[in-house]
């Protein structure tokens, strides 16, 4: 969970150009304004080429925040 | 039958209310048949001899999406939403687009084939996204329980909801048709109901009906408009159309409400919007959610290597659908086009700088680039826009307004439009808060 939680965290920085210490387990879209549905698609896509998983398309709008994504995730 | 009608409001509605709540009291799904029957009863009041389409499609998506749930192949799943996909937007098509067609085929090709001159469905569009949505919803197992016709009706015509949307979810209606409470009369929601269908009708017939004469008066006037009688048209009109559609999305959230229903939120203050990206995520929200989860998701896992510009070329192809799907026009398409290029240039810029620009700045210039694709939105030809533009630029000269009978009536209408849009919250927050305040009570 925490592996997962340190991986999740660092590509949604990545993709939000967002300091990893601004970032945490209660963060969601709605905070950050680079957050957008492009980071979005980016975050999902390098999560699935990361963990070797699948997301279908239609769970996407659902996993914006972090606790979402690893809730999906386990 | 529009919301503000007198017909509407003081008869339709009141008998649809008091026989919904007695129905409830003595029957299970009375309430479900009561307002299918309702919805028919408000689509039909505007053309009857069109009403047996939204029944066809009622009942062809209604099979369609059972055929789905009730198939445990996956490959012949795929097969029978292409089917019905396909179905729902020819029938969009042939109704919609169909003369659109004809008319640049016949200018191409230079051949004078007849027009179909086709009567347009009311409210088809909606309910055509709203159920092919419904469909991906069965086929991707979100929508698993088994579907009465009766429900599958009341999601497609429940009537505050039908002709201007919000685009609903099956899933998130369903849940509160269902719930028991929802069928006793609530106080609360019955007064805020009320509140916001009073907000909702100021805005419409006040402030966009109003607006509604200056602007028809500028852009039929429109050849050598001169600067200020330019800028005065666009700025009206862009205002025009946000307190009409919000104005009647306001009435459809108020009227449901008196059902204890709750709409989704379709526009959230879009004029304080900071970017284009923040843009569509203020204006006609539900149309914007349909097209990023059913659209440009799907797309975009679709591919098999994702990069910038693949993204940036199905943004860009999104919108273009945004745009066409308003109406039958190359100009509703140059305005999904410039919303396309928008978003495009605003995630280049997000992609290549560091920096955000201050709040009031990025809204001037975000308002100013809106008021701009609205004068395509609204021209009755390329000419219309161009005239408009050239006005607003100060190519055709800068004279007094001289179009306009009651400069200080239209002036004082167009100043409370702008003074509400930037300096009042929302009807969203209105929800919100009094939803939150009766929990702290």
């Amino acid at each position: 969970m925490s592996n997962n939680l340190e991986l999740i965290v660092s590509i949604v920085s990545k993709h939000i150009k967002e300091d990893i210490k601004n970032i945490d387990i209660n963060s969601k879209a709605d905070d950050f304004y680079k957050w957008d549905s492009l980071s979005q698609i980016n975050i999902i896509l390098e999560i699935e080429k990361k963990m070797s998983k699948k997301i279908e398309a239609s769970k996407i709008s659902e996993l914006t925040s972090i606790k979402s994504i690893l809730n999906y995730l386990k | 039958m529009l919301f503000h009608n007198p017909v509407f409001l003081f008869i339709f509605l009141p008998i649809v209310l008091l026989l919904y709540y007695y129905a409830s009291k003595y029957s299970k799904f009375a309430h479900e048949y009561f307002l299918v029957v309702a919805g028919f009863f408000f689509y039909a009041w505007w053309n009857i001899y069109l009403s047996p389409l939204i029944i066809i499609s009622i009942i062809v998506n209604f099979y369609f999406g059972n055929l789905i749930k009730n198939n445990l192949e996956k490959n012949s799943k795929k097969i029978i939403l292409m089917i019905s996909i396909f179905l729902n937007i020819l029938f969009l098509a042939i109704f919609k687009y169909a003369d659109f067609v004809i008319e640049n085929i016949n200018y191409l090709f230079n051949v004078n084939l007849d027009l179909l001159n086709l009567p347009f469905p009311l409210a088809i569009s909606f309910f055509t996204f709203q159920t092919i949505a419904y469909l991906v919803d069965c086929y991707n197992g979100i929508i698993e329980k088994k579907t009465r016709l009766s429900q599958f009706s009341l999601f497609v015509i429940f009537f505050p909801q039908l002709i201007a949307g919000p685009i609903v979810k099956y899933n998130h209606m369903m849940a509160q048709f269902d719930e028991k409470n929802n069928r006793l009369i609530n106080q609360q929601n019955f007064y805020l109901g009320l509140v916001i269908i009073l907000i909702g009708l100021f805005k419409k017939v006040i402030l966009a009906d109003n607006l509604t004469i200056f602007v028809e008066n500028g852009f039929s006037n429109s050849e050598n408009i001169e600067f200020y009688a330019s800028w005065l048209t666009s700025l009206s009109f862009t205002f025009q159309i946000y307190f009409d559609f919000s104005g009647y999305v306001d009435m459809a959230t108020g009227i449901a409400l008196l059902f204890n229903i709750r709409l989704p939120t379709n526009f959230n203050s879009p004029y304080k919007a900071t970017s284009i990206i923040n843009f569509w995520q203020k204006w006609h929200i539900t149309l914007a959610n349909f097209l990023t989860n059913y659209i440009y998701y799907p797309w975009v896992k679709s591919l098999k290597e994702a990069n910038f510009f693949k993204i940036m070329t199905i943004i860009f192809c999104v919108f273009l659908i945004a745009g066409m799907w308003h109406g039958p026009s190359w100009l509703f398409l140059i305005f999904g086009a410039l919303h396309g290029l928008g978003l495009i240039t605003n995630h280049i810029f997000r992609k290549l700088f560091d920096f955000k620009l201050n709040k009031y700045i990025a809204c001037f210039f975000t308002f100013q680039y809106v008021n701009l694709t609205f004068i395509f939105f609204r021209s009755s030809s390329l000419e219309n826009s161009i005239s408009i533009i050239k006005g607003m630029m100060g190519l055709n000269g800068f004279e007094s307004i001289n179009y306009f009978d009651d400069k200080v009536f239209i002036g004082t209408i167009l100043l409370v439009a702008i003074i509400i849009c930037y300096s009042f919250k929302n009807t969203n927050y209105l929800i919100e808060k009094f939803q939150l305040d009766k929990k702290n009570i």
